[in-house]
C-alpha cells in the first residue's frame, strides 16, 4: 500500500514530461553463462546512467518484462528513486509473443495513468532483445506493435543477440527501420548508447521531431539492410 | 605529391594524431605510403605521446573522435607489425605538438625530417624551423639544417606538401581597436534569409582543450577546461570573465558567421546577457565559435524545474525568490525588444539561475536579429499560430515571443509545470493547439455577469493549490493568455510581476512555493471582487 502512495505522489508532483522505456529481455535457457550475465550488468549500467543525470532521472520512466520459459513483469512503472535493479537468471523456451503483449498492456496501461493525472509523456520506446526463435505464436504481437507504430505511438529497438538470434523474426516487429544486431555480446555498449538516446529526447519537449544519434550504434552493431 | 619516394628515402618520417584519426589514414599510409617504405627500408616514427592520445581519445564521449582514435591506433599497429613503424618516446615527453618543435629542432642538422600532420598551424611552425637564424649556417657560411617538409593526408592515397609560400588568411591586426558604443536597434526585417541553403565552411581543426583561438581583434586566447556540451558544441573557459563557445564542425555554417558578424558588430551590453563579443578563429583563421562573457548559476531546467531538487538546492527560496527571477528575466526580454532582438527559443535551457535568483541569458547567438531567424524553439513554448512550423524558414514575431514569455512565467510560478497539461491531455502540441486551458478562472464578463469557468481537468498534484493562491490579477493575464488568445508584452508583464511583489510583501497571499491549502478570501477582497478588479 505504502508503494502504491509513493507512486501515485510521483505522478501527481513531478512535473517533468515522462518517456516510458520498457525493456523486453530474453532470459530463455540459451542465455545461459555469459549472455545472461552481460545483459545484467548492461541493464544495471543503465539504470545507474539514468540515475547520474538530473533530467533523465527524473522524466525516464523504466519497465522489464523477461521471458524465459515465464513471462514476468520483474518491474512496473515508475520513478527510478524507488526501484530496484532486478538481476536475472537464464531458463526456459522463448515465449517472445506473449512477453511483447504484457509489455504493450503495460505501456498502455502507463499512459492511462499519465493522462488521468495530467502529466505530459512521450511515446514510448520498447527494447527488444532476444537470442533465439519465438516458441510461441508471435502474429498477434506483430499486429499490435505494427499499428502502434504506423500511429507513431512506439519506438521499437529490436536486437539479435548472437547467431542463433532470428533477424527475419525481428524484422517483423520493425516496419521502419531494420533490426540490429548486437556484435558479440557488447550489452553495455548498447545501453550506453540508450542512456545517451534516453537523454537526447528528454532534453527536448514531447512531440518534437527527435533525431537520434545512430552513428553511435554503428560501432558495434551491423546495420542489417 | 610527387615526391614521396624521395621522401621515404631520405627523410625520418614522423606522425601526428591528427593524420592518423584522418578518415583516409588507413588507404594512404596502408596502401600508398607503405609500398616506399618498405622498398627503402624505411619506417614511420609514431612518438609514443601520439598513441597515449590516441588511448585517451578512444574513451571519448564523442564517437566520431572515438571510431577514429580506435581506427588510428590499429593503423599503428599494423604499420608496426610489418616493419614500418615504430614507437618512439621519453618519460616526461611534453606536451605533444611541442614536442614535434623540440624533437625537429633537435635533429635538424642531422637528419632530413618530414612530418605527416592535419594541423596546418603545427606544420608552419615545424616549416619554421627551416629557417631559424642561429642554425641555418655554420661558420663557413654553409647550410647545416638539412632539410624540413611537413605534408597532410588530403584523400584515398594521396597527399599534399605544406608550403610557406602560401598565404595564410589574413585577420585584423592585433590590438585593433573596437569603439564602444552602445547598442543601436537592430533593423526591422519582414522577410527572412533562406538559411536552409548555408554552405557549411570547411573547418581544418576544432579546437579543444589547450588549443589557441584568435578573437576578431587578433588576440590569441587559450581554451581552457570544457565547462558544458550541447547540441551545436562546447563550452570552454578562457578567462575569468570569459567563455567560447566552440561549434561542431558541421555547425560552422556560412550564414551562422554572417549572423555572428551583424551581432559582434553591434553588441548588446546589458548584464548577464551573454552576448557574442568576438567571433573566434582556429589557428589557420578559420572561423569556428564565439567569445562571450561567462554566466554563473544552472538551468532553469536543472533547478526551479525540477520541483524535488528545488526544495533541496534552494530550500530557503519562496514564491518572492520565483517572482524576482521572473522580473530579471523581464529586464533582459525588454532590452532585446528595445533592440528588435527576439529571443525566438525561450527555454528553461538557456536561461541560468543563482542561488541569489539572479538570471543570465545564454545562447544568445541563436537570437533572431535582423532578417536571420532564430532556427530553434521548444514545442511548450512556441504560439499555437506557428506550432509545427519550421523555425528556419521564418521570422518570429513579438506576439509570437509574448506567448513563450508567458509560458515562461507560468512554468516558474507553477514549478516546471507547462500550462496546457491537463487530465486526458494528449500532446502538448495538441493541447496548445486547441488552447485547452483548465485552471479556474471566475471574472465579471462585458455585461456585468458573473463567470466561473471550472472543470476538473486540471492536473493532479500541488498546481491547483498554487494556482489559487495567485492574486486575481495574476491569474487573469493567464486566463486571458491560455484560454482567450491574449498576448501581454513583456513591459505588461514585469507590471504585473512587481504588484504581486509588492502583493506578496503585504502577505496577501501565501509566500510558499508549495502552498498546502487554497487561498482564503476575504471580505475585503470579495468586496474588492465585487467592484470589478
Amino acid at each position: 500500500m505504502s508503494d502504491l502512495i509513493i507512486y501515485e505522489q510521483d505522478l501527481a508532483d513531478n512535473p517533468t514530461a515522462r518517456i516510458p522505456v520498457c525493456l523486453v529481455l530474453d532470459t530463455s535457457g540459451s542465455m545461459e553463462g555469459d549472455p545472461i550475465n552481460e545483459l545484467n550488468k548492461g541493464v544495471t549500467m543503465f539504470m545507474n546512467e539514468i540515475l547520474k543525470d538530473e533530467i533523465t532521472r527524473y522524466s525516464t520512466e523504466i519497465s522489464v518484462v523477461t521471458f524465459g520459459g515465464t513471462v514476468n513483469k520483474v518491474l512496473d512503472f515508475g520513478n527510478i528513486d524507488n526501484q530496484q535493479i532486478p538481476i536475472f537468471s537464464a531458463s526456459g523456451g522463448t515465449p517472445t509473443g506473449e512477453a511483447v503483449e504484457t509489455s504493450i498492456e503495460m505501456l498502455n496501461d502507463r499512459k492511462n495513468e499519465y493522462q488521468k493525472a495530467g502529466v505530459d509523456y512521450y511515446q514510448p520506446w520498447m527494447v527488444l532483445m532476444t537470442d533465439a526463435q519465438p516458441t510461441d505464436n508471435i502474429e498477434n504481437a506483430v499486429v499490435q506493435v505494427c499499428n502502434l507504430i504506423e500511429n507513431r505511438k512506439l519506438t521499437i529497438f529490436p536486437i539479435g543477440i548472437g547467431e542463433a538470434a532470428d533477424m527475419d523474426v525481428l524484422a517483423r516487429f520493425s516496419p521502419k527501420r531494420s533490426p540490429m544486431k548486437l556484435q558479440g555480446l557488447k550489452f553495455k555498449e548498447f545501453f550506453e548508447w540508450l542512456s545517451q538516446s534516453v537523454s537526447i529526447v528528454s532534453q527536448s519537449i514531447p512531440g518534437e521531431k527527435i533525431e537520434l544519434d545512430t552513428e553511435g550504434l554503428k560501432g558495434w552493431a551491423d546495420l542489417e539492410i | 605529391m610527387n615526391n614521396l619516394p624521395s621522401l621515404a628515402k631520405n627523410y625520418r618520417i614522423f606522425i601526428d594524431t591528427s593524420s592518423l584519426m584522418e578518415p583516409s589514414a588507413e588507404s594512404f599510409l596502408l596502401g600508398t605510403l607503405i609500398k616506399q617504405l618498405e622498398k627503402n627500408k624505411n619506417k614511420i616514427i609514431v612518438p609514443f605521446k601520439v598513441l597515449k592520445e590516441l588511448q585517451g581519445l578512444v574513451k571519448s564521449n564523442d564517437p566520431i573522435k572515438k571510431f577514429n582514435a580506435r581506427k588510428g591506433y590499429s593503423i599503428f599497429l599494423k604499420l608496426e607489425k610489418l616493419n614500418c613503424a615504430i614507437k618512439m618516446g621519453e618519460k616526461g615527453d611534453g606536451y605533444v605538438d611541442n614536442l614535434f618543435q623540440v624533437i625537429f629542432t633537435k635533429f635538424r642538422t642531422k637528419y632530413k625530417l618530414c612530418l605527416i600532420t592535419q594541423d596546418v598551424g603545427l606544420a608552419f611552425d615545424i616549416l619554421d624551423l627551416n629557417k631559424s637564424r642561429s642554425a641555418e649556417f655554420n661558420k663557413s657560411g654553409k647550410r647545416i639544417i638539412k632539410d624540413i617538409k611537413a605534408i597532410k593526408i588530403n584523400g584515398k592515397d594521396s597527399c599534399e606538401e605544406f608550403s610557406t609560400q602560401k598565404k595564410k588568411p589574413s585577420i585584423p591586426k592585433k590590438g585593433t581597436v573596437i569603439k564602444k558604443t552602445s547598442a543601436k536597434p537592430f533593423k526591422k526585417s519582414i522577410k527572412n534569409i533562406d538559411i536552409t541553403k548555408s554552405k557549411v565552411l570547411a573547418t581544418s581543426i576544432t579546437p579543444d582543450t589547450n588549443d589557441i583561438v584568435i578573437t576578431q581583434q587578433g588576440v590569441r586566447l587559450k581554451l581552457k577546461e570544457k565547462i558544458a556540451s550541447g547540441g551545436e558544441g562546447i563550452i570552454y573557459s578562457v578567462t575569468n570573465t570569459e567563455v567560447c563557445k566552440i561549434y561542431k564542425k558541421e555547425k560552422v555554417d556560412e550564414l551562422r558567421i554572417q549572423k555572428l558578424k551583424l551581432m559582434t558588430s553591434n553588441q548588446i551590453s546589458y548584464p548577464r546577457i551573454c552576448w557574442p563579443k568576438s567571433i573566434v578563429y582556429n589557428i589557420n583563421r578559420e572561423p569556428v565559435g564565439y567569445l562571450m562573457n561567462k554566466a554563473d548559476g544552472n538551468e532553469l531546467q536543472r533547478t526551479v524545474f525540477l520541483p524535488q531538487l528545488l526544495k533541496i538546492h534552494l530550500s530557503k527560496w519562496e514564491k518572492n525568490d520565483l517572482v524576482n527571477v521572473c522580473i530579471g528575466i523581464l529586464h533582459k526580454i525588454i532590452k532585446l525588444h528595445q533592440c528588435n532582438v527576439v529571443m525566438g527559443d525561450i527555454n528553461p535551457m538557456n536561461i541560468l539561475v543563482t542561488p541569489n535568483s539572479d538570471t543570465f541569458f545564454v545562447d544568445t547567438d541563436s537570437y533572431q536579429v535582423e532578417q536571420y531567424p532564430c532556427p530553434v524553439g521548444q514545442v511548450n513554448f512556441t504560439a499555437p499560430e506557428i506550432q509545427g512550423k519550421n523555425f528556419k524558414t521564418f521570422l518570429r514575431t513579438v506576439e509570437n515571443e509574448n506567448f513563450a514569455i508567458a509560458t515562461l512565467l507560468f512554468m516558474i510560478l507553477l514549478p516546471g509545470k507547462p500550462p496546457y497539461s491537463h487530465q486526458g491531455g494528449t500532446s502538448p502540441s495538441a493541447n496548445i493547439k486547441k488552447r485547452k486551458f483548465t485552471y479556474p478562472f471566475s471574472y465579471i464578463d462585458e455585461k456585468g455577469n458573473s463567470v466561473r469557468d471550472f472543470n476538473y481537468e486540471a492536473p493532479v498534484g500541488p498546481w491547483r493549490l498554487i494556482w489559487s493562491n495567485f492574486p486575481h490579477f495574476v491569474q487573469k493575464a493567464f486566463y486571458n493568455t491560455f484560454k482567450k488568445g491574449k498576448r501581454y508584452t513583456a513591459h505588461e508583464w514585469l507590471d504585473m510581476m512587481k504588484n504581486f511583489k509588492w502583493y506578496l510583501g503585504k502577505k496577501f497571499t501565501s509566500n510558499e512555493i508549495f502552498p498546502t491549502e487554497f487561498k482564503k478570501v476575504n471580505d475585503s477582497t470579495k468586496q474588492k471582487y465585487k467592484k470589478g478588479d
